[in-house]
């Protein structure tokens, strides 16, 4: 590849500087040769005058005084002129009167009106007025070979081509050694370029050797390389920088991954296990629940029987005391219940029995119910409200343990004052909602604390249970039961001013049955 | 074997007293509820278990049942699915009794045939209705067959 494009260029190179010469040498050969034979031509051709006025001149006479004898000798005397190959003398008639030469008077032309000079084909001729004393006496005629022309001609063209080889040979000898400051580098960066194309190695460099537009090319080449080379080491080193990225980051989600499925995998097994011990306290407690309710069943059971007795016989010391008794004993058996309610709803076991009840009488069996512990803390305590008509669909033992719960919360908590149970209805452009609203003038609950309400095992004062005889579950128990009815428990509060709870119920499927039951009570 | 209290007290009215049947295993409960029900004039007689108190109904004909659920030997469901299967005691109705406040059991307690339901501790006064609601039904019941 190299040696093709090496002969390639050196050939072009000599190729060039042999043509031009040869080119040179050609042309100033033939301006030379046509010079030449220009001169020469002319040369010849007033040669060829001067003779004719020479003979003229000498056959003047001859033909003025119609001597043949002195006109031929005169001609004759054409001899010593070895290229005139011809000569004829015409009278003044035109008629011919003196010849020379081998074909004789056969070689003379009839004269006519022409009488210029002609180069026929190797030959000139002439045609010259003879004069004597200015008067026109005859025409001369002469013919010559140019035959010493052309011999000349062939000398010089030998000579010519003779300096021509010598000359391109010495051009050869010298510009073979002369192109290789021009091939030379040229070669070597065509050298290096293909070793940096086969090897990749832009580190690579031409050398510069001369100083002219070459030595300007191998500079640009060598810039050229560098850049290429520091593009090309930016490039490599932004790979190297991605490939290490890339491992690290490998490296690091391989990690991560493996912490997620660890720390998903001690999830699940804390999950697990959570979920397990939950089970396991949900029926533990509901066990003992059941253990403990027995004997305390007893214990109520004689304490109810022994007052009945006591109350008969009057003994009224005995009276207060078994009523503490059986006080304590229903204190102990609501913790209990509590206890299960809540273990229930947390181990999701918790049913609903679906029944439809009439808002009117449940209103009043609840109101009843906690009437004597209202009674007994002077509060006094009211139905009231627009929404006493009708039904409602819930789970009635949760249902009333809810409203229960809400009411002697209320009562507990207020004294002297009031406690009110009002159903309102309320749409709110969804669907309707039937409110049940608890509503107490008692010691009110700080802002702070209203979210814990409904938490279990997260009481707002743990002192207040049990100063007031409750699990504090009560409203845990009671929201949970209102949430799996369709409905909530929302509390509204302010410390001294007394506490608002509301029951929102859905009320749909209260208001298909209101007809049927309106209908019933006319 | 069988326990009989007396009253010495009647219900309201001149009739002899009803004749109910305790099954009950544990000892302080029976004794309790049968002498607060005496108070209240009626017959109560006691069997400590479900088998047993398959023979005391059909040897002693009781106005009413009341059945605690939690028995041994034979537990209230059992005892008082096969005394509605027999001809004998079928008509005799049940008020299942257990500690246990799941709704659930109230719905095994009557799915096994009881005729009502009540939790324990008992609420003597709820008690109380529900047996003299159950005595009236019983008793309409019987006129009409009458």
């Amino acid at each position: 590849m190299f040696s093709g494009i090496r002969r390639s260029i050196h050939r072009k190179l000599m190729s060039i500087i042999m043509l031009s010469a040869a080119l040179a040498l050609i042309m100033a050969c033939s301006a030379f040769a046509v010079y030449e034979f220009i001169t020469h031509r002319d040369s010849a051709a007033r040669e060829l005058e001067i003779i004719a006025q020479l003979v003229g001149e000498s056959t003047a006479a001859s033909l003025a005084f119609d001597d043949e004898r002195s006109a031929a000798d005169a001609l004759h005397a054409l001899s010593t002129e070895s290229r005139i190959v011809a000569g004829c003398l015409y009278t003044r008639k035109g008629e011919v009167f003196a010849s020379y030469g081998s074909a004789g008077p056969r070689a003379c032309p009839k004269l006519t009106a022409q009488d210029r000079p002609l180069d026929e084909n190797g030959y000139q001729t002439l045609f010259h007025q003879v004069r004597l004393d200015g008067g026109f006496v005859g025409t001369l005629y002469l013919r010559a070979s140019l035959t010493g022309f052309w011999e000349r001609a062939r000398r010089y063209s030998l000579i010519a081509t003779g300096i021509l080889a010598l000359t391109l040979l010495v051009v050869y000898l010298v510009s073979s050694r002369l192109q290789r400051l021009i091939s030379g580098p040229i070669l070597h960066l065509a050298a290096t370029a293909s070793q940096v194309s086969d090897d990749r190695n832009y580190a690579l460099r031409a050398e510069k050797t001369v100083d002219d537009e070459l030595g300007v090319l191998v500079d640009q080449f060598n810039e050229m390389m560098g850049t290429i080379e520091a593009r090309n080491q930016d490039l490599l080193d932004a790979h190297n920088e991605l490939e290490r990225r890339v491992r690290e980051r490998t490296v690091a989600l391989e990690a991560e991954v493996a912490e997620r499925r660890r720390v998903e995998t001690d999830l699940l097994a804390a999950k697990q296990i959570a979920e397990a011990s939950s089970l396991a306290k949900s029926r533990f407690l509901a066990n003992m629940s059941h253990e403990l309710r027995t004997p305390l069943n007893a214990v109520i059971g004689y304490a109810e029987m022994l007052r009945e007795e006591a109350v008969v016989e009057s003994r009224l010391a005995d009276v207060r005391d078994l009523d503490r008794i059986h006080a304590a004993a229903k204190h102990l058996l609501t913790l209990i219940n509590d206890i299960l309610d809540i273990s229930k709803i947390e181990a999701g076991k918790t049913v609903l029995n679906w029944e439809t009840v009439e808002v009117v009488s449940l209103a009043r069996e609840v109101v009843n119910t906690v009437e004597p512990m209202a009674r007994e803390r002077g509060n006094q305590l009211i139905i009231r409200g627009a929404g006493l008509d009708g039904t409602i669909r819930a789970d009635l033992t949760k249902f009333r343990q809810s409203l229960l719960n809400l009411l002697s919360n209320a009562c507990k908590f207020t004294e002297n004052g009031e406690v009110s149970l009002e159903v309102t209805r309320e749409y709110d452009g969804n669907q309707d909602w039937m409110l049940w609203k608890v509503r107490d003038t008692g010691i009110g609950i700080p802002k702070e604390q209203q979210h814990l309400l409904f938490q279990a095992f997260s009481q707002v004062d743990n002192s207040a249970s049990r100063k007031y005889n409750g699990s504090g579950l009560g409203l845990a128990i009671s929201q949970r039961f209102c949430q799996m009815m369709g409905g909530e428990i929302q509390v509204s509060s302010q410390v001294g001013q007394g506490s608002e709870f509301t029951v929102r119920m859905p009320a749909f499927a209260a208001e298909e049955e209101l007809n049927e039951v309106q209908g019933k009570n006319r | 074997m069988i326990e009989t209290a007396t009253s010495n007290q009647l219900p309201s009215g001149q009739q002899p007293a009803a004749r109910i049947l305790l099954v009950e295993d544990n000892e302080m409960n029976s004794d309790m509820l049968s002498r607060r029900l005496s108070k209240r004039g009626y017959h109560v007689d006691i069997a400590p278990d479900g088998k047993q108190g398959i023979q005391s109904a059909q040897q002693l004909q009781p106005d009413l049942i009341l059945m605690d659920m939690s028995l041994p030997e034979i537990d209230g469901w059992e005892a008082t699915r096969r005394l509605k299967c027999d001809p004998q005691t079928s008509r005799i109705p049940v008020i299942g009794l257990t500690a246990h406040a799941m709704a659930e059991d109230r719905e095994r307690a009557l799915s096994a045939g009881c005729d009502d339901y009540d939790t324990k501790p008992v609420d003597m006064n709820r008690l109380l209705q529900k047996i003299e609601l159950m005595l009236g039904k019983s008793a309409s019941v019987t006129e009409q067959r009458g």
